[in-house]
């Protein structure tokens, strides 16, 4: 198993690459010990979107399917650990019951919209727009559901002002549960983003992963050698979904609060904007991008969210006309050239289309 | 009685504006294949120099007539710079045209100062036939939809650059190798359609208030009208427009609104899924 962490689809294969892996690991493992709890909050806060922008990484990157729907699965993911853990409550380890439930219920919302766009042959803008017109429809409906009439169960939706007063996960324990909140919060996150890191860079480098990449370059070559790429396709927007509704869920279980205006425009796009100024086709590369530019959009934020946002703009429409690929896959190219300088190994390509 | 004729003038003038709106979207997308996502903001860009205009003085009506040449003159230019780039992958089209509306819409809020603007109607007040009110705006709205429905199918039919435009959508490679120059076309089917999106939004600000927010609004149900009509030819994402509007606007007097918004959208994927070819154009896809 261990050695599909290393493969074609993936970039940073080498000892190095481990190493400094290894090395960020460690820096991320201590780094609560020197900053105050506030800050390590903070931290996990930006943790927290990864998952959903690596979903996408999966669905886009490898598959071809540009979706605008991250959102929808990561509202989807928020909402219903919201109303279960305000009715079911979060005791004795039902906080994570529940994290598993509504990442679940999103993966199975994902599995009926898959199939109708999948299985319908829907492709290519095509799937962009639907997922949008799903996720914006989903943004409108919940921004009226103010009325006490909404609720389920003893959860209230509230409208445009979101949901509130959901616990925060809690891990069951000896003696009384632990919640997770700033510290615990962030190793909880930290460890489930290096296991998802690690179990995603698995499955690209098995053969899901390779037919995936084949039918993203040629999806009629494919399914000519014999592969239903409906299946594969299906299984990558799934698999991507659950990972948006992982972020919907801790991001709610974060704040303790998720309101309608984190699934529409322009959060919609947002997951999109950091995949593709990262480089779509590698794992890595978004993982380390989206990080950067959620640090440097939240340092924005603070003096201006309309110029963040325009700033926003502005690098995709820097991206997508000089750096397609995207830069940190630029980045990781150089260097994987320069230590190869001298030699004359012949790199495997690893162009995208 | 009554009440049915004035429902069915909400109906029939909200599906023009759909119909205003979605034209301009559907030619670009026939033409050249690309979803403009900044579409909806080439709207508000019409309604913001209504505004702009009539704070300057100038008066509404200049603002009106002046709002399909600023923006038709800034969808050339962007197509010029930005958008011509984007032909070969619509995908990436799609990115880079959100950005370009993402940056005029935050722009145009920072300059609004977040505020919502009333315009008011040129024409205002109403005239009444056997005791039902019609508001005169909303009919001229209508008036000039269908004057610009027929003046574009005309100009389609019946004169050369309709003749070169036909040919251009209808065998990219050999009309270039007749001597036409395609990429000169698509840029002015840019234009034009920008032209049509801002002369849609100048006509519709006196109905909504102007926001930032203003075209975003109608961008998801254009795209499903442009989808549901299909892509390649005049009538079909006229024919969507008009049955997205239709929806759009008559379903709340049928269900609670609430569900209205996100039952319009239900109703055009399951159309979608059994003809995903749309209403007409099997031919091209």
């Amino acid at each position: 198993m261990l050695h599909l962490l290393n493969g074609p689809q993936t970039m940073g294969n080498g000892r190095a690459f481990w190493a400094c892996a290894c090395l960020v690991l460690l820096a991320a493992l201590i780094y609560p010990v020197f900053a105050d709890p506030y800050d390590v909050g903070n931290f996990a806060y930006f943790l927290i979107w990864v998952f959903m922008a690596l979903g996408l990484c999966l669905m886009w990157g490898y598959g071809g399917m540009l979706s605008f729907g991250q959102t929808f699965f990561f509202g989807i993911g928020g909402y219903a650990y919201g109303v279960l853990s305000v009715d079911l409550g979060s005791a004795y380890g039902m906080a994570l019951g529940n994290f598993a439930l509504a990442v679940l219920l999103a993966g199975v919302a994902a599995a009926i919209l898959g199939y109708l766009m999948i299985y319908g042959r829907i492709g290519g803008v095509f799937f962009g727009i639907v997922t949008l017109a799903v996720t914006l429809a989903l943004a409108y409906f919940l921004g009226q559901t103010a009325g006490p009439e909404w609720a389920i169960g003893k959860a209230r939706l509230n409208g445009f002002n979101g949901m509130q007063g959901m616990s925060p996960l809690s891990l069951p324990w000896f003696g009384g549960d632990i919640d997770l909140e700033e510290t615990p919060l962030y190793y909880f996150v930290l460890v489930l983003l290096v296991g998802t890191y690690l179990a995603l860079r698995m499955l690209v480098n098995a053969r899901f992963g390779n037919v995936l990449v084949a039918l993203r370059e040629d999806p009629q070559r494919t399914e000519l050698l014999g592969y239903d790429v409906r299946r594969f396709q299906f299984g990558a927007f799934v698999i991507g979904s659950m990972l948006a509704a992982v972020s919907g869920v801790l991001y709610t279980a974060w704040g303790q609060f998720i309101t309608p205006a984190s699934i529409g425009l322009p959060a919609a796009a947002m997951p999109i904007v950091w995949v593709a100024f990262s480089g779509r086709s590698d794992l890595t590369a978004v993982l380390v991008g989206t990080f950067v530019l959620l640090a440097a959009f939240q340092t924005l934020t603070i003096y201006s969210e309309q110029a963040a946002l325009i700033l926003m703009g502005v690098i995709l429409i820097v991206t997508v006309m000089f750096v397609p690929h995207g830069c940190f896959v630029g980045l990781g190219r150089i260097a994987a050239w320069l230590p190869r300088r001298g030699r004359t190994v012949r790199r495997p390509s690893a162009e995208v289309g | 009685m009554a009440n049915v004729v004035s429902v069915t003038f909400d109906i029939a003038s909200f599906t023009s504006v759909m119909v205003l709106i979605v034209l301009g979207l559907g030619v670009i997308a026939s033409m050249m294949g690309i979803f403009n996502f900044a579409h909806g903001e080439f709207v508000l860009l019409g309604a913001y120099t209504v505004y702009l205009s009539a704070s300057a003085g100038l008066g509404l009506w200049f603002g009106i007539v002046a709002a399909p040449v600023v923006v038709g003159v800034l969808g050339l230019i962007m197509e010029r710079l930005i958008i011509r780039r984007f032909y070969a992958s619509p995908i990436i089209a799609m990115l880079g045209t959100y950005a370009i509306g993402l940056v005029i819409r935050e722009t145009v809020r920072g300059l609004l100062g977040g505020h919502y603007e009333s315009i008011p109607e040129p024409i205002g007040g109403a005239f009444s036939i056997g005791g039902v009110n019609f508001s005169i705006w909303r009919t001229i709205i209508i008036i000039a939809t269908v004057a610009v429905l027929s003046g574009s199918w005309w100009m389609l039919a019946h004169t050369p650059i309709g003749l070169r435009i036909r040919g251009a959508l209808e065998n990219p490679m050999l009309a270039r190798a007749c001597g036409i120059s395609t990429s000169r076309l698509y840029g002015l089917t840019f234009a034009f359609g920008s032209a049509l999106a801002g002369l849609a939004g100048a006509l519709i600000v006196p109905l909504y208030q102007l926001s930032a927010d203003i075209g975003i609004r109608f961008l998801v149900q254009g795209f499903l009208s442009v989808m549901l009509g299909g892509v390649g030819t005049f009538s079909g994402p006229v024919l969507g427009a008009g049955g997205v509007g239709v929806m759009a606007s008559g379903l709340p007097w049928l269900v609670p609104p609430v569900l209205a918004d996100p039952l319009v959208f239900l109703i055009a994927l399951v159309i979608v899924k059994i003809r995903p070819q749309g209403f007409i154009g099997a031919a091209r896809t």
